[in-house]
Protein backbone atom coordinates (compact mmCIF):
# COMPACT_ATOMS: atom_id res chain seq x y z
CA UNK A 1 0.00 0.00 0.00
CA UNK A 2 1.42 3.23 -0.71
CA UNK A 3 -0.11 5.35 1.54
CA UNK A 4 1.83 3.64 4.23
CA UNK A 5 5.19 4.69 2.89
CA UNK A 6 4.19 8.06 2.66
CA UNK A 7 3.02 7.59 6.41
CA UNK A 8 6.73 6.64 6.88
CA UNK A 9 8.13 9.55 5.05
CA UNK A 10 6.52 12.12 6.83
CA UNK A 11 6.60 10.48 10.41
CA UNK A 12 10.29 9.39 9.78
CA UNK A 13 10.81 13.45 9.63
CA UNK A 14 8.77 14.20 12.44
CA UNK A 15 11.07 11.69 14.45
CA UNK A 16 13.83 13.90 12.93
CA UNK A 17 12.60 16.90 14.37
CA UNK A 18 11.56 15.46 17.78
CA UNK A 19 15.09 14.01 18.60
CA UNK A 20 16.93 17.40 17.26
CA UNK A 21 14.72 19.35 19.15
CA UNK A 22 14.99 16.74 22.30
CA UNK A 23 13.14 17.55 25.47
CA UNK A 24 10.94 19.51 23.42
CA UNK A 25 7.29 18.70 23.71
CA UNK A 26 5.60 18.51 20.38
CA UNK A 27 2.15 17.66 19.40
CA UNK A 28 2.64 16.09 15.64
CA UNK A 29 0.36 16.84 13.14
CA UNK A 30 1.02 14.07 11.29
CA UNK A 31 -0.54 11.48 13.23
CA UNK A 32 -2.52 8.70 12.46
CA UNK A 33 -5.84 10.25 12.56
CA UNK A 34 -5.52 13.09 10.54
CA UNK A 35 -2.41 12.23 8.67
CA UNK A 36 -3.25 13.37 5.26
CA UNK A 37 -2.65 16.77 5.79
CA UNK A 38 -5.60 17.08 8.15
CA UNK A 39 -6.55 18.98 10.94
CA UNK A 40 -4.07 19.49 13.56
CA UNK A 41 -3.88 19.08 16.78
CA UNK A 42 -4.86 15.47 18.69
CA UNK A 43 -5.91 12.65 16.54
CA UNK A 44 -9.44 11.88 16.25
CA UNK A 45 -9.55 8.34 18.44
CA UNK A 46 -12.81 6.89 17.97
CA UNK A 47 -13.42 4.13 15.88
CA UNK A 48 -15.31 6.76 13.60
CA UNK A 49 -12.62 8.56 12.86
CA UNK A 50 -10.55 5.45 11.61
CA UNK A 51 -9.11 5.86 8.36
CA UNK A 52 -11.12 4.44 5.46
CA UNK A 53 -8.74 1.84 4.28
CA UNK A 54 -8.39 0.32 7.81
CA UNK A 55 -12.35 0.11 7.91
CA UNK A 56 -11.78 -1.14 4.12
CA UNK A 57 -9.59 -4.34 5.43
CA UNK A 58 -11.94 -5.34 8.21
CA UNK A 59 -15.03 -5.10 6.02
CA UNK A 60 -13.29 -7.06 3.16
CA UNK A 61 -12.03 -9.35 5.87
CA UNK A 62 -15.53 -10.02 6.94
CA UNK A 63 -16.63 -10.55 3.35
CA UNK A 64 -13.83 -13.30 2.66
CA UNK A 65 -15.11 -15.21 5.50
CA UNK A 66 -18.69 -14.65 4.74
CA UNK A 67 -20.55 -17.59 3.81
CA UNK A 68 -22.89 -18.18 0.82
CA UNK A 69 -25.46 -16.94 2.87
CA UNK A 70 -23.66 -13.50 2.55
CA UNK A 71 -25.83 -11.86 5.64
CA UNK A 72 -22.61 -10.57 7.01
CA UNK A 73 -21.62 -8.20 3.99
CA UNK A 74 -25.15 -7.12 3.92
CA UNK A 75 -25.28 -6.18 7.71
CA UNK A 76 -21.66 -4.30 6.58
CA UNK A 77 -23.96 -2.23 4.15
CA UNK A 78 -26.89 -1.52 6.74
CA UNK A 79 -24.14 0.20 9.27
CA UNK A 80 -24.27 3.69 8.17
CA UNK A 81 -23.81 5.41 4.75
CA UNK A 82 -20.06 5.46 5.01
CA UNK A 83 -19.94 1.72 5.51
CA UNK A 84 -22.60 1.31 2.85
CA UNK A 85 -19.91 2.89 0.46
CA UNK A 86 -17.34 0.84 1.44
CA UNK A 87 -19.00 -2.41 1.51
CA UNK A 88 -20.26 -1.68 -2.12
CA UNK A 89 -16.97 -1.59 -3.40
CA UNK A 90 -15.79 -4.25 -1.89
CA UNK A 91 -18.24 -6.32 -2.62
CA UNK A 92 -16.68 -8.42 -6.16
CA UNK A 93 -19.06 -7.14 -9.22
CA UNK A 94 -21.93 -10.16 -10.28
CA UNK A 95 -20.84 -9.76 -13.51
CA UNK A 96 -18.44 -12.98 -14.27
CA UNK A 97 -20.00 -14.73 -11.49
CA UNK A 98 -23.33 -13.35 -11.06
CA UNK A 99 -23.14 -13.94 -6.86
CA UNK A 100 -25.94 -12.59 -5.30
CA UNK A 101 -25.36 -10.30 -2.53
CA UNK A 102 -27.73 -7.62 -2.44
CA UNK A 103 -31.22 -7.70 -3.59
CA UNK A 104 -30.17 -5.22 -6.08
CA UNK A 105 -28.21 -8.33 -7.56
CA UNK A 106 -31.32 -10.31 -8.42
CA UNK A 107 -31.97 -7.75 -11.42
CA UNK A 108 -28.22 -8.18 -12.65
CA UNK A 109 -27.88 -10.99 -15.00
CA UNK A 110 -26.37 -14.41 -13.59
CA UNK A 111 -23.24 -16.14 -13.84
CA UNK A 112 -21.31 -16.57 -17.35
CA UNK A 113 -20.88 -19.50 -17.48
CA UNK A 114 -22.24 -21.83 -15.05
CA UNK A 115 -25.57 -21.35 -14.23
CA UNK A 116 -27.14 -20.81 -11.04
CA UNK A 117 -28.92 -23.78 -9.82
CA UNK A 118 -32.22 -22.47 -7.97
CA UNK A 119 -35.29 -24.24 -6.25
CA UNK A 120 -38.98 -23.34 -6.27
CA UNK A 121 -41.26 -24.20 -3.44
CA UNK A 122 -44.80 -23.91 -4.71
CA UNK A 123 -47.39 -23.61 -1.96
CA UNK A 124 -51.02 -24.72 -3.28
CA UNK A 125 -53.10 -23.56 -0.69
CA UNK A 126 -52.00 -19.83 -0.79
CA UNK A 127 -50.98 -19.52 -4.60
CA UNK A 128 -47.57 -18.61 -3.16
CA UNK A 129 -44.22 -19.57 -4.51
CA UNK A 130 -41.02 -19.12 -3.34
CA UNK A 131 -37.52 -18.77 -4.82
CA UNK A 132 -34.24 -19.90 -3.37
CA UNK A 133 -30.50 -20.39 -4.45
CA UNK A 134 -29.43 -23.67 -3.71
CA UNK A 135 -26.49 -24.31 -1.38
CA UNK A 136 -26.33 -28.07 -2.10
CA UNK A 137 -27.29 -30.32 -4.89
CA UNK A 138 -29.88 -31.97 -2.85
CA UNK A 139 -33.61 -30.89 -4.07
CA UNK A 140 -34.58 -30.97 -0.22
CA UNK A 141 -32.55 -28.54 1.47
CA UNK A 142 -33.99 -25.08 0.01
CA UNK A 143 -30.60 -22.57 0.16
CA UNK A 144 -31.10 -18.93 0.19
CA UNK A 145 -34.06 -16.86 -0.10
CA UNK A 146 -34.15 -14.82 -3.09
CA UNK A 147 -37.89 -14.01 -3.90
CA UNK A 148 -41.77 -15.14 -3.62
CA UNK A 149 -44.23 -14.49 -5.82
CA UNK A 150 -48.30 -14.69 -5.15
CA UNK A 151 -51.24 -15.17 -7.63
CA UNK A 152 -53.67 -12.74 -7.71
CA UNK A 153 -57.14 -12.81 -9.38
CA UNK A 154 -57.93 -9.19 -10.89
CA UNK A 155 -60.92 -9.24 -12.99
CA UNK A 156 -60.14 -11.23 -16.38
CA UNK A 157 -56.96 -11.73 -15.82
CA UNK A 158 -54.33 -12.95 -13.50
CA UNK A 159 -51.11 -11.15 -12.21
CA UNK A 160 -48.43 -12.86 -9.87
CA UNK A 161 -46.85 -9.90 -7.44
CA UNK A 162 -43.20 -10.77 -7.01
CA UNK A 163 -41.85 -9.14 -3.66
CA UNK A 164 -38.65 -9.83 -2.24
CA UNK A 165 -40.39 -10.33 1.67
CA UNK A 166 -42.05 -13.44 1.86
CA UNK A 167 -44.48 -12.55 4.01
CA UNK A 168 -45.68 -9.17 2.30
CA UNK A 169 -46.47 -9.58 -1.23
CA UNK A 170 -48.29 -6.61 -1.85
CA UNK A 171 -47.65 -3.61 -4.92
CA UNK A 172 -47.69 -1.28 -2.08
CA UNK A 173 -45.22 -2.77 -0.04
CA UNK A 174 -41.35 -1.79 0.57
CA UNK A 175 -40.58 -4.97 -0.75
CA UNK A 176 -41.96 -5.19 -4.18
CA UNK A 177 -39.87 -5.81 -7.10
CA UNK A 178 -42.25 -6.51 -9.99
CA UNK A 179 -45.76 -8.23 -11.28
CA UNK A 180 -46.27 -10.82 -13.83
CA UNK A 181 -49.42 -10.30 -15.46
CA UNK A 182 -51.38 -12.19 -17.95
CA UNK A 183 -54.38 -12.71 -20.35
CA UNK A 184 -57.24 -14.68 -19.18
CA UNK A 185 -56.06 -18.15 -21.78
CA UNK A 186 -52.74 -17.42 -20.06
CA UNK A 187 -51.06 -17.18 -23.46
CA UNK A 188 -49.46 -13.81 -23.35
CA UNK A 189 -47.76 -12.57 -19.98
CA UNK A 190 -46.05 -9.28 -19.66
CA UNK A 191 -43.64 -8.66 -17.11
CA UNK A 192 -43.14 -5.49 -15.30
CA UNK A 193 -40.16 -3.99 -13.21
CA UNK A 194 -41.12 -1.98 -10.17
CA UNK A 195 -37.87 0.10 -11.01
CA UNK A 196 -36.89 1.52 -14.43
CA UNK A 197 -34.41 -0.61 -16.45
CA UNK A 198 -32.80 2.30 -17.27
CA UNK A 199 -32.76 5.83 -17.16
CA UNK A 200 -35.21 7.62 -19.07
CA UNK A 201 -37.90 4.68 -19.19
CA UNK A 202 -41.20 5.73 -18.85
CA UNK A 203 -43.69 3.45 -16.80
CA UNK A 204 -45.83 1.19 -18.63
CA UNK A 205 -49.74 1.88 -18.02
CA UNK A 206 -50.62 -1.28 -17.13
CA UNK A 207 -54.58 -1.93 -17.37
CA UNK A 208 -56.21 -3.26 -14.24
CA UNK A 209 -53.19 -1.71 -11.77
CA UNK A 210 -54.95 0.27 -9.17
CA UNK A 211 -53.59 3.17 -7.41
CA UNK A 212 -51.42 2.04 -4.87
CA UNK A 213 -49.85 3.97 -1.92
CA UNK A 214 -46.33 3.11 -2.32
CA UNK A 215 -44.13 3.01 1.15
CA UNK A 216 -41.03 2.50 -1.40
CA UNK A 217 -39.60 6.09 -1.25
CA UNK A 218 -36.93 6.74 -3.76
CA UNK A 219 -37.65 10.52 -4.96
CA UNK A 220 -35.66 9.58 -8.06
CA UNK A 221 -36.92 6.75 -8.91
CA UNK A 222 -40.49 7.30 -10.41
CA UNK A 223 -43.06 4.88 -9.03
CA UNK A 224 -44.84 2.58 -11.67
CA UNK A 225 -44.35 -0.56 -13.45
CA UNK A 226 -42.07 -0.84 -16.20
CA UNK A 227 -42.62 -3.63 -18.80
CA UNK A 228 -39.34 -5.38 -19.29
CA UNK A 229 -40.45 -8.59 -20.90
CA UNK A 230 -43.08 -10.77 -22.70
CA UNK A 231 -44.00 -14.15 -22.84
CA UNK A 232 -46.56 -15.96 -24.79
CA UNK A 233 -47.40 -19.70 -25.40
CA UNK A 234 -48.68 -20.98 -28.39
CA UNK A 235 -50.72 -24.45 -28.79
CA UNK A 236 -48.74 -26.61 -31.61
CA UNK A 237 -51.49 -27.42 -34.14
CA UNK A 238 -50.09 -30.23 -35.62
CA UNK A 239 -49.91 -31.99 -32.62
CA UNK A 240 -52.53 -30.71 -29.80
CA UNK A 241 -51.20 -33.29 -27.59
CA UNK A 242 -47.51 -32.19 -27.79
CA UNK A 243 -45.30 -29.75 -26.34
CA UNK A 244 -46.35 -26.11 -25.93
CA UNK A 245 -44.06 -23.56 -27.70
CA UNK A 246 -42.65 -20.84 -25.57
CA UNK A 247 -41.54 -17.33 -26.77
CA UNK A 248 -39.76 -14.64 -24.94
CA UNK A 249 -38.62 -11.31 -25.63
CA UNK A 250 -36.87 -9.61 -22.78
CA UNK A 251 -34.81 -6.68 -22.01
CA UNK A 252 -31.52 -7.83 -20.85
CA UNK A 253 -29.75 -4.78 -18.33
CA UNK A 254 -26.10 -4.69 -19.70
CA UNK A 255 -23.67 -4.57 -16.89
CA UNK A 256 -25.01 -0.88 -15.96
CA UNK A 257 -26.39 -0.32 -12.28
CA UNK A 258 -29.54 -0.62 -11.31
CA UNK A 259 -32.29 2.04 -10.56
CA UNK A 260 -32.11 0.51 -7.05
CA UNK A 261 -28.38 1.13 -6.70
CA UNK A 262 -29.28 4.78 -8.65
CA UNK A 263 -31.14 5.07 -5.27
CA UNK A 264 -29.12 4.53 -2.59
CA UNK A 265 -26.37 5.86 -4.33
CA UNK A 266 -25.56 7.69 -1.33
CA UNK A 267 -23.43 11.29 -1.63
CA UNK A 268 -20.60 10.43 -4.48
CA UNK A 269 -22.86 9.34 -7.32
CA UNK A 270 -21.33 6.37 -8.88
CA UNK A 271 -21.15 7.77 -12.42
CA UNK A 272 -18.79 5.32 -14.18
CA UNK A 273 -21.49 2.89 -14.22
CA UNK A 274 -24.43 4.77 -14.90
CA UNK A 275 -25.63 4.38 -18.49
CA UNK A 276 -28.88 3.74 -20.44
CA UNK A 277 -27.65 2.23 -23.10
CA UNK A 278 -28.64 -1.42 -21.58
CA UNK A 279 -31.87 -1.75 -23.14
CA UNK A 280 -30.74 -4.62 -25.46
CA UNK A 281 -33.86 -6.54 -26.44
CA UNK A 282 -32.94 -10.93 -26.54
CA UNK A 283 -35.48 -13.20 -27.69
CA UNK A 284 -35.67 -16.68 -26.52
CA UNK A 285 -37.56 -19.47 -26.97
CA UNK A 286 -37.97 -23.46 -25.75
CA UNK A 287 -35.42 -26.19 -27.04
CA UNK A 288 -37.82 -28.48 -28.70
CA UNK A 289 -37.89 -31.83 -27.13
CA UNK A 290 -37.40 -35.07 -29.27
CA UNK A 291 -40.24 -37.57 -29.73
CA UNK A 292 -38.61 -40.75 -27.87
CA UNK A 293 -40.31 -43.44 -30.17
CA UNK A 294 -39.42 -46.34 -27.47
CA UNK A 295 -40.34 -44.79 -24.70
CA UNK A 296 -43.47 -43.00 -26.33
CA UNK A 297 -42.93 -39.52 -25.04
CA UNK A 298 -41.25 -35.83 -25.64
CA UNK A 299 -38.01 -35.97 -24.01
CA UNK A 300 -35.27 -33.15 -23.05
CA UNK A 301 -31.77 -33.63 -21.41
CA UNK A 302 -31.96 -32.25 -18.49
CA UNK A 303 -28.80 -32.91 -16.93
CA UNK A 304 -30.80 -34.65 -13.59
CA UNK A 305 -32.01 -31.22 -12.49
CA UNK A 306 -35.29 -32.11 -13.74
CA UNK A 307 -36.86 -35.87 -12.62
CA UNK A 308 -40.40 -35.67 -12.98
CA UNK A 309 -41.88 -35.52 -16.24
CA UNK A 310 -44.49 -32.69 -16.53
CA UNK A 311 -45.39 -30.58 -19.49
CA UNK A 312 -44.39 -27.01 -17.44
CA UNK A 313 -40.94 -28.35 -17.54
CA UNK A 314 -38.71 -26.63 -20.70
CA UNK A 315 -35.59 -25.19 -21.49
CA UNK A 316 -34.77 -21.76 -22.94
CA UNK A 317 -32.24 -20.80 -25.86
CA UNK A 318 -31.67 -17.38 -27.14
CA UNK A 319 -32.81 -17.66 -30.46
CA UNK A 320 -29.77 -17.50 -33.40
CA UNK A 321 -32.00 -15.73 -36.25
CA UNK A 322 -29.51 -12.42 -37.26
CA UNK A 323 -32.61 -10.80 -38.86
CA UNK A 324 -34.56 -10.60 -35.18
CA UNK A 325 -33.48 -7.89 -33.05
CA UNK A 326 -31.59 -9.93 -30.04
CA UNK A 327 -31.02 -12.86 -32.58
CA UNK A 328 -27.58 -13.68 -31.45
CA UNK A 329 -27.75 -16.88 -29.41
CA UNK A 330 -26.86 -20.05 -30.89
CA UNK A 331 -29.91 -21.79 -30.22
CA UNK A 332 -27.58 -24.82 -28.18
CA UNK A 333 -27.20 -22.95 -24.78
CA UNK A 334 -29.51 -23.49 -22.47
CA UNK A 335 -30.23 -19.98 -20.49
CA UNK A 336 -33.25 -20.92 -18.61
CA UNK A 337 -34.25 -24.49 -17.44
CA UNK A 338 -36.78 -25.71 -15.67
CA UNK A 339 -38.71 -28.63 -14.25
CA UNK A 340 -40.44 -30.69 -11.42
CA UNK A 341 -38.68 -32.56 -9.16
CA UNK A 342 -41.48 -32.92 -6.79
CA UNK A 343 -45.06 -32.95 -5.96
CA UNK A 344 -44.82 -29.05 -5.14
CA UNK A 345 -40.90 -28.50 -5.60
CA UNK A 346 -38.86 -27.41 -9.24
CA UNK A 347 -35.98 -26.32 -10.00
CA UNK A 348 -34.36 -23.26 -12.01
CA UNK A 349 -31.07 -22.98 -13.48
CA UNK A 350 -30.30 -19.65 -15.20
CA UNK A 351 -27.40 -18.19 -16.63
CA UNK A 352 -26.20 -14.50 -18.02
CA UNK A 353 -28.30 -12.27 -19.96
CA UNK A 354 -31.12 -13.82 -17.76
CA UNK A 355 -31.34 -11.70 -14.50
CA UNK A 356 -33.15 -14.05 -10.91
CA UNK A 357 -36.07 -12.06 -11.59
CA UNK A 358 -36.45 -12.42 -14.95
CA UNK A 359 -35.80 -16.28 -14.76
CA UNK A 360 -38.13 -16.33 -11.90
CA UNK A 361 -41.11 -14.07 -13.55
CA UNK A 362 -40.78 -16.59 -16.84
CA UNK A 363 -41.09 -19.93 -14.94
CA UNK A 364 -44.04 -18.51 -12.97
CA UNK A 365 -45.82 -18.34 -16.35
CA UNK A 366 -45.57 -22.01 -17.18
CA UNK A 367 -47.68 -22.26 -14.17
CA UNK A 368 -50.19 -19.90 -15.41
CA UNK A 369 -50.39 -21.01 -18.53
CA UNK A 370 -53.85 -23.30 -19.21
CA UNK A 371 -52.06 -24.80 -21.98
CA UNK A 372 -51.70 -27.84 -20.58
CA UNK A 373 -52.46 -30.64 -22.65
CA UNK A 374 -51.41 -33.64 -20.48
CA UNK B 1 28.50 0.04 19.89
CA UNK B 2 28.62 -1.81 16.61
CA UNK B 3 27.51 0.19 13.61
CA UNK B 4 23.82 -0.49 12.77
CA UNK B 5 23.47 -3.60 10.58
CA UNK B 6 27.43 -3.66 9.05
CA UNK B 7 28.27 -6.22 11.36
CA UNK B 8 26.10 -8.88 12.11
CA UNK B 9 28.29 -11.25 13.39
CA UNK B 10 29.26 -9.09 16.45
CA UNK B 11 25.56 -9.01 17.73
CA UNK B 12 25.04 -13.03 16.78
CA UNK B 13 28.25 -13.22 18.94
CA UNK B 14 27.31 -11.76 21.86
CA UNK B 15 23.67 -11.76 22.94
CA UNK B 16 24.04 -9.87 26.28
CA UNK B 17 25.20 -6.77 24.43
CA UNK B 18 22.03 -7.16 22.53
CA UNK B 19 21.48 -3.36 20.88
CA UNK B 20 18.19 -1.42 22.32
CA UNK B 21 16.25 1.06 21.61
CA UNK B 22 14.39 3.38 23.87
CA UNK B 23 10.66 4.48 23.28
CA UNK B 24 9.03 6.64 25.27
CA UNK B 25 5.33 6.84 24.96
CA UNK B 26 3.04 9.92 25.07
CA UNK B 27 1.86 8.76 28.83
CA UNK B 28 5.74 8.82 30.20
CA UNK B 29 6.24 5.46 29.96
CA UNK B 30 10.26 4.67 28.93
CA UNK B 31 10.90 0.95 27.47
CA UNK B 32 14.13 -0.47 26.02
CA UNK B 33 13.24 -2.42 23.40
CA UNK B 34 15.56 -5.23 21.13
CA UNK B 35 16.20 -3.92 18.02
CA UNK B 36 15.26 -6.51 16.11
CA UNK B 37 11.88 -5.79 17.76
CA UNK B 38 11.87 -2.65 16.88
CA UNK B 39 12.63 -3.42 13.73
CA UNK B 40 9.36 -4.29 13.34
CA UNK B 41 8.16 -1.10 13.58
CA UNK B 42 8.38 -0.03 9.65
CA UNK B 43 7.96 3.71 11.00
CA UNK B 44 11.52 3.50 12.96
CA UNK B 45 12.82 0.98 10.51
CA UNK B 46 12.70 3.69 7.66
CA UNK B 47 14.06 6.36 10.08
CA UNK B 48 16.67 4.62 10.52
CA UNK B 49 17.26 3.72 6.65
CA UNK B 50 15.82 6.51 4.93
CA UNK B 51 18.15 8.86 7.09
CA UNK B 52 20.83 6.83 6.78
CA UNK B 53 21.13 7.51 10.30
CA UNK B 54 23.52 5.30 12.28
CA UNK B 55 21.72 3.12 15.10
CA UNK B 56 22.39 4.95 18.38
CA UNK B 57 21.01 5.13 21.59
CA UNK B 58 18.57 7.74 20.75
CA UNK B 59 15.54 8.19 22.96
CA UNK B 60 12.15 7.87 21.15
CA UNK B 61 9.34 9.90 21.35
CA UNK B 62 6.00 8.00 20.31
CA UNK B 63 3.37 10.63 20.50
CA UNK B 64 0.37 8.95 19.54
CA UNK B 65 0.87 5.11 21.45
CA UNK B 66 0.31 4.63 24.85
CA UNK B 67 1.93 2.51 27.87
CA UNK B 68 -0.38 -0.40 27.87
CA UNK B 69 -0.34 -0.12 24.06
CA UNK B 70 3.16 -0.47 23.28
CA UNK B 71 3.86 -3.50 26.03
CA UNK B 72 1.09 -5.66 23.97
CA UNK B 73 3.18 -4.48 20.98
CA UNK B 74 6.45 -5.65 22.13
CA UNK B 75 4.86 -8.71 23.65
CA UNK B 76 3.26 -9.78 20.51
CA UNK B 77 6.23 -8.85 17.91
CA UNK B 78 8.80 -10.46 20.52
CA UNK B 79 6.89 -13.58 20.13
CA UNK B 80 5.82 -13.04 16.33
CA UNK B 81 10.24 -13.41 15.97
CA UNK B 82 10.63 -16.18 18.38
CA UNK B 83 7.80 -18.43 15.71
CA UNK B 84 9.30 -17.04 13.21
CA UNK B 85 12.53 -18.16 14.28
CA UNK B 86 11.29 -21.51 15.32
CA UNK B 87 9.20 -21.72 12.03
CA UNK B 88 12.49 -21.38 9.80
CA UNK B 89 14.68 -24.25 12.09
CA UNK B 90 11.36 -26.55 11.94
CA UNK B 91 10.95 -26.03 7.67
CA UNK B 92 11.03 -29.14 6.09
CA UNK B 93 9.56 -31.13 9.09
CA UNK B 94 5.72 -31.31 8.81
CA UNK B 95 4.97 -32.34 12.35
CA UNK B 96 7.63 -30.13 13.54
CA UNK B 97 6.00 -26.80 11.37
CA UNK B 98 2.46 -28.00 12.46
CA UNK B 99 3.76 -28.09 16.14
CA UNK B 100 4.91 -24.24 15.93
CA UNK B 101 2.09 -23.66 13.83
CA UNK B 102 -0.56 -24.79 16.93
CA UNK B 103 1.41 -23.06 19.46
CA UNK B 104 0.99 -19.74 17.08
CA UNK B 105 -2.21 -20.16 17.00
CA UNK B 106 -2.81 -20.85 20.71
CA UNK B 107 -0.76 -17.58 21.63
CA UNK B 108 -2.84 -15.45 19.56
CA UNK B 109 -6.01 -16.95 20.35
CA UNK B 110 -5.14 -15.89 24.20
CA UNK B 111 -3.29 -12.58 23.51
CA UNK B 112 -6.50 -11.77 21.27
CA UNK B 113 -9.15 -12.99 24.10
CA UNK B 114 -7.38 -10.66 27.12
CA UNK B 115 -8.11 -7.53 25.26
CA UNK B 116 -11.30 -5.69 24.97
CA UNK B 117 -13.03 -4.26 22.48
CA UNK B 118 -11.87 -0.70 23.59
CA UNK B 119 -8.11 -2.18 24.00
CA UNK B 120 -8.28 -3.73 20.35
CA UNK B 121 -9.65 -0.68 19.10
CA UNK B 122 -6.24 1.38 20.56
CA UNK B 123 -4.15 -1.55 19.88
CA UNK B 124 -5.32 -1.12 16.01
CA UNK B 125 -4.50 2.63 15.97
CA UNK B 126 -1.44 2.49 17.36
CA UNK B 127 0.07 -0.66 15.35
CA UNK B 128 -0.94 1.25 12.37
CA UNK B 129 1.06 4.03 13.31
CA UNK B 130 4.17 2.28 13.91
CA UNK B 131 3.45 0.49 10.70
CA UNK B 132 3.91 -2.90 11.57
CA UNK B 133 1.76 -5.07 8.95
CA UNK B 134 1.66 -8.10 10.73
CA UNK B 135 0.32 -7.50 13.77
CA UNK B 136 -2.38 -4.94 11.72
CA UNK B 137 -3.41 -7.76 9.85
CA UNK B 138 -3.97 -9.83 12.66
CA UNK B 139 -5.86 -7.18 14.75
CA UNK B 140 -8.22 -6.74 11.61
CA UNK B 141 -8.66 -10.11 11.49
CA UNK B 142 -9.80 -10.26 15.03
CA UNK B 143 -11.92 -7.58 14.53
CA UNK B 144 -13.42 -9.04 11.84
CA UNK B 145 -13.82 -12.46 13.72
CA UNK B 146 -16.02 -10.06 16.85
CA UNK B 147 -18.52 -8.42 14.92
CA UNK B 148 -19.02 -11.35 12.20
CA UNK B 149 -22.78 -13.01 12.85
CA UNK B 150 -23.80 -10.10 14.93
CA UNK B 151 -26.55 -8.22 14.05
CA UNK B 152 -26.36 -4.52 12.81
CA UNK B 153 -27.00 -2.56 16.19
CA UNK B 154 -24.14 -4.58 17.53
CA UNK B 155 -21.94 -3.55 15.02
CA UNK B 156 -22.67 -0.05 15.31
CA UNK B 157 -22.65 0.11 19.13
CA UNK B 158 -19.30 -1.60 18.92
CA UNK B 159 -17.69 1.05 16.51
CA UNK B 160 -19.40 4.10 18.10
CA UNK B 161 -21.31 4.57 14.76
CA UNK B 162 -24.34 6.76 14.35
CA UNK B 163 -27.30 5.37 12.17
CA UNK B 164 -27.13 8.48 9.19
CA UNK B 165 -29.12 6.97 7.13
CA UNK B 166 -32.73 9.32 6.84
CA UNK B 167 -35.88 7.21 7.20
CA UNK B 168 -36.39 6.51 4.16
CA UNK B 169 -33.07 4.88 3.43
CA UNK B 170 -33.64 3.44 6.54
CA UNK B 171 -36.89 1.43 5.40
CA UNK B 172 -35.31 0.14 2.51
CA UNK B 173 -32.00 -0.86 4.55
CA UNK B 174 -34.12 -2.97 7.08
CA UNK B 175 -35.64 -4.34 4.05
CA UNK B 176 -32.35 -5.44 2.82
CA UNK B 177 -31.30 -6.61 5.92
CA UNK B 178 -34.39 -8.65 6.46
CA UNK B 179 -34.58 -9.98 3.03
CA UNK B 180 -30.84 -11.91 3.76
CA UNK B 181 -31.63 -13.04 6.60
CA UNK B 182 -34.91 -14.14 5.33
CA UNK B 183 -36.17 -17.99 5.36
CA UNK B 184 -33.21 -19.51 5.93
CA UNK B 185 -33.29 -23.30 7.27
CA UNK B 186 -32.28 -23.24 11.07
CA UNK B 187 -30.07 -26.19 10.49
Amino acid sequence: MCLRSSFSRRFSRSFKELNEKSGRVRDSDEAVGSGRGGGAGQPDRSWAGMLPELLAEIIQRVERSDGDLRQNIVACACVCKRWRQITKEIVPSPSLTGIITFPSCLKKPGPRELPHQCLIKRNKKTSTFYLYLSLTPSFTDKGKFLLAARKYRNGAHTEYIISLDADDLSQGSNAYVGKLSSDFLGTNFAIYDSQPPHSGAKPSISRGSRRFASKQISPQVPAGNFEVGQVSYKFNILKPRGPRRMVCSLKCSSQGETAYDRSLSLGKCNMKKLESAGSGCTILRNKAPRWHEHLQCWCLNFHGRVTVASVKNFQLVAIADQSQPGGKGDEETVLLQFGKVGDDTFTMDYRQPLSAFQAFAICLTSFGTKLACE
Amino acid sequence: MADDGVNTKVEAVSKATTETIELRTEDGGVFDVDKPVAMEFLILKSFYEDEGRVFDKTSIRLPNVKQLELSKVIEYCTRALEFGAKSAAAAGDKDAERMVRQEREGFEAEFVDELSNEMLKELILAVNFLDIKEMLDFLIRSVANRIRNRSVAYVRQFFDIENDFTPQEEDQIHQENAWAFEGVDAD
